[in-house]
């Protein structure tokens, strides 16, 4: 009856200092919950699973401004690089970083100079056989990646 | 003795079945990735000819030759690859996805290299005995390349036990050959956690 009440007052200590060990106590450490960088990581899992090629552009000025149309190929690649290819055989190659529903582009200008320049995309969708963006910066539009 | 005559005609029958049907082949498509061994595979070979041929032809050295010289596409040659890794890899098979790009994107003019030079030479000097006069090539009218591209492919293998870390990298470099000066270099990480 002795060590039974001490194993028992010993579990009830562990469970103390597991539940105090699991408290969140830095508020980055909220918003990057396990759930949210899980659902982040099945989304760029997905993105890196095949080569994505435009079959829709919402906006015409995105085709005339950035040469962007149906048949654009862009590759997301597990180390975070992403090469893109349009109908003119220009092609684009730099780093991607998702945040949450957001997709970052950083790249190189184009010319003679080196200058990285950014562009911003939201994920309206993301399945293994489609992808929907929006294009946040101007010109702004949708296009749609199969 | 009816029961063992059964028996072993079972036995026969079962083991004749599992010869005959051991192997099953199925198409896939050539772009799914699909890796057995862990070792280098045709997925590698596509990341690695994806991402250089964007990053070379995305760079600031092409736009830079055509501004010194108005109305002229540079011309490549396309050198040795050297493997430093502890596989045997192919590096043709990325190599001809690069210069496929470089001469669909009509922004770059690719030459022969060394080993296909000497061959194009023979039939040359062939032409100039055996062919007619009209259709015969001249000798010494080969393009001269503005820049050569090589580079290595190097690996790191950390094993312990039944588990596996293989990295790879490739290096590839874009030379100027008047200047020797280096207009681009591109590299490519791949890194495979392999567990047995």
């Amino acid at each position: 009856m002795r060590y039974y009440k001490s194993t028992l007052l010993a579990f009830f200590i562990a469970i103390c200092f597991s539940a105090t060990a699991n408290t969140p106590t830095d508020q980055r450490e909220i918003e990057t919950s396990f759930a949210g960088t899980d659902k982040q990581m099945k989304m760029e899992s997905i993105l890196t699973s095949k080569k994505w090629i435009c079959l829709e552009v919402s906006k015409k000025k995105i085709t005339k401004k950035l040469s962007f149309d149906i048949g654009n190929e862009v590759n997301f690649s597990i180390d975070k690089k992403y090469s893109f290819k349009n109908n003119n055989y220009d092609y684009s190659n730099g780093t991607w970083k998702m945040d949450g529903k957001f997709i970052y582009f950083f790249y190189n200008a184009k010319g003679t100079e080196s200058k990285v320049e950014t562009m911003k995309y939201k994920i309206l969708k993301l399945t293994t056989t489609e992808l929907y963006l929006k294009r946040m910066s101007k010109p702004k539009g949708k296009l749609t990646f199969k | 003795m009816r029961i063992v005559k059964i028996f072993s005609l079972i036995l026969s029958i079962a083991f004749l079945t599992n010869c005959g049907g051991g192997r099953e082949v199925t198409r896939m498509d050539p772009n799914a990735q699909k890796d057995i061994s862990g070792r280098w595979n045709d997925t590698d070979s596509k990341q690695v000819a994806d991402e250089m041929i964007s990053d070379v032809l995305s760079r600031p050295w092409l736009a830079r030759f055509t501004e010194a010289n108005p109305g002229k596409r540079p011309v490549v040659i396309i050198g040795d690859v050297t493997n430093k890794s502890h596989e045997h890899i192919s590096s043709e098979t990325f190599i001809k996805d690069i210069e496929r790009a470089f001469v669909n994107s009509g922004k770059v003019r690719v030459v022969e290299n060394d080993d296909f030079r000497t061959r194009i030479r023979d039939e040359q000097d062939s032409q100039q005995v055996n062919a007619t006069e009209e259709t015969k090539k001249a000798v010494a009218k080969e393009l001269g390349a503005d820049f050569m591209m090589f580079g290595t492919i190097n690996s790191t293998v950390d094993a312990y036990k039944k588990e596996k870390v293989v990295a790879y990298k490739v290096n590839l470099e874009l030379a100027d050959l008047q200047s020797t000066e280096k207009v681009w270099i591109g590299d490519k990480e791949i890194k495979k956690y392999i567990q047995n």
